[in-house]
This record gives C-alpha cells, sequence and structure tokens, in this order.
C-alpha cells in the first residue's frame, strides 16, 4: 500500500512539473487568442504578414494626444518596462504585463477584451485593430 | 488485481492534478457566478480599493455608473449584466440623505464630501500614495469592509 502511495504521489508531482514547464513556453489559452487575432487581422487585410513585436513595442510606448489627457500612453500605469510592476491612477499595484515576469498574462479571453476595449478607448480614443492588439502581445509575450 | 489498483490509484492521481487547476481557472473567468460583493472587488478592485456604497448617496452613484465611459479620465465600461449587478450592489446600500449631493456639473467625489475633508484633507498625498483616491496605502485593511479579505 505504501508503494501505491508513493506512486500516485510521485505521478502527482510529475504532472506538476510537466505542467509548469509548458506554462512558461506555450499557453494554449494565449496561443488561441493569438490565432483569433491573427484570422481578424487577416480577414481586414489580405496583405497581413503576422505581428510584429517591434511595432508592438512602438504602440506600447507611444504617446498619444487624441485619447483622455490623463492616460496618453500605456506607460502611463504600466511603466516604460513592462517588466516592471505598474500602478494605476488611484495607486493600486498593477502586475507586470511581460508573460516573463506574469506567466498567467493574456490566457484569459475575457480579460483581455476587456482591457483592450476599456485602454485602446482610454489612450487611442479609438478602439485597437486586431493587428494592433496582436503586435502588442507579441511584444509583451516576447518580454 | 494489484497491479491494477496500482494503475488506477496512478491514473485518478494524474486527472485529479490535471483537472483541478483548469476547473480553478475556468471559475476564475466567469464574473457572473460570483456574489456581488467578490464581483465588486474583482471589477472596481481592479484599478482602486473597492469603495464602499456608504461613501456616496445614490444621486451620487446614479451619476457614476451612467458614465463609465469616462471615469474619473479612463474608460471603466464593463458588459452590461455585470454593470446591473455592481450598480445594484451600490444602489442598494447606498449613503445616507445627509450625504453631500453632487451638482449636476461636476462628477461625484468621495473627496468632496465633508465628513472626507474633514477626516482627511490634510493628509499629504506622497509619491507613494499618489492620489488621494489611494486609500489603501494607508488603510491596509480597506478592502475587509466588503466582506471578503
Amino acid at each position: 500500500m505504501k508503494q501505491v502511495t508513493f506512486l500516485a504521489l510521485t505521478t502527482c508531482l510529475m504532472a506538476f512539473a510537466v505542467s509548469d514547464l509548458r506554462a512558461a513556453e506555450a499557453n494554449p489559452a494565449r496561443d488561441a487568442i493569438m490565432a483569433g487575432l491573427g484570422a481578424e487581422a487577416k480577414a481586414s487585410d489580405p496583405a497581413f504578414a503576422g505581428f510584429s513585436p517591434q511595432r508592438g513595442q512602438a504602440l506600447y510606448g507611444a504617446k498619444s494626444t487624441v485619447g483622455k489627457p490623463d492616460t496618453p500612453s500605456c506607460t502611463t500605469c504600466h511603466t516604460a518596462d513592462p517588466t516592471q510592476m505598474g500602478q494605476t491612477r488611484a495607486g493600486k499595484e498593477i502586475d507586470a504585463m511581460a508573460v516573463s515576469k506574469t506567466p498567467n498574462r493574456f490566457t484569459d479571453p475575457e480579460k483581455v477584451a476587456k482591457w483592450f476595449g476599456r485602454n485602446c478607448n482610454s489612450v487611442l480614443g479609438r478602439p485597437c485593430t486586431a493587428a494592433e492588439k496582436g503586435d502588442f502581445l507579441t511584444y509583451l509575450i516576447g518580454r | 488485481m494489484r497491479a491494477l489498483t496500482t494503475t488506477t490509484i496512478a491514473a485518478l492521481a494524474l486527472a485529479g492534478c490535471i483537472a483541478l487547476p483548469q476547473a480553478a481557472n475556468a471559475a476564475g473567468t466567469d464574473s457572473t457566478k460570483l456574489p456581488p460583493n467578490e464581483l465588486v472587488l474583482k471589477e472596481c478592485g481592479a484599478c482602486h480599493i473597492a469603495y464602499l456604497p456608504r461613501f456616496l448617496p445614490e444621486s451620487a452613484w446614479t451619476r457614476l455608473f451612467a458614465t463609465l465611459d469616462n471615469h474619473y479620465g479612463e474608460d471603466a465600461t464593463m458588459p452590461a449584466d455585470i454593470t446591473a449587478v455592481v450598480r445594484r450592489f451600490y444602489m442598494d446600500n447606498a449613503g445616507g440623505f445627509y450625504w453631500t449631493s453632487p451638482s449636476t456639473k461636476e462628477i461625484p467625489r468621495i473627496t468632496a464630501q465633508a465628513w472626507w475633508k474633514r477626516a482627511m484633507g490634510k493628509v499629504e498625498i506622497t509619491p507613494r500614495i499618489r492620489s488621494k483616491a489611494n486609500c489603501g496605502a494607508c488603510h491596509t485593511h480597506a478592502e475587509w469592509y466588503m466582506g471578503v479579505r
């Protein structure tokens, strides 16, 4: 019986180790979000040739004069370095945007849609395109 | 029989390990299943402490929930079904008639209430605190009153 318990525990630990490794590399939920954005970008622009972390980085750091004046840039709350913790204007801490620091980032489609919806409107004064969202996420997944 | 039992237990353990985190993750995504106070903590509490409903009168909450697209300088819109639950929570537990009602021109502010000014008006807002809205910088248990923390 001891052996059986040992085997069960070992299996459990191994399964956890494996799932942890997989989480650090690729995440099926995040991949699905990216695939959805890719399909959307391709549909609106047949010449679309994939997402670019450089364009994403530029968008992340860009200063906008069109959106709401208190939030001219993503960096207003998320700081210029996405591997650092951010802070909301009302003072609450925001987990780092970089997936290397916050591994469960961009794995909840509802949450991703909600915050792009709000923050693109706050910062840019308009909804983001699928291409912009994909570039932005590609940049942060690589950080 | 012995071998069968061993395999079964190993398989069950494996299934348990895989199923548990996924179940927890799935529950975390569906806001509509949360009780109202937890929903308020999740939605309002993402940006600022979940302010108590009694901090403002009903008239102020009415205005606030009608202007979530420009919520103190940011878009704070939520899906309609979630907004309805959060709004109901604030309307049902709003502060009394003796609170100052904001004029129709200004957006409602807790910091404009006489009781807030009396109690907090002289507090220096340091860079660490960042904002008068950041009650939690000093009142670290502020959200416990919402009943879940």
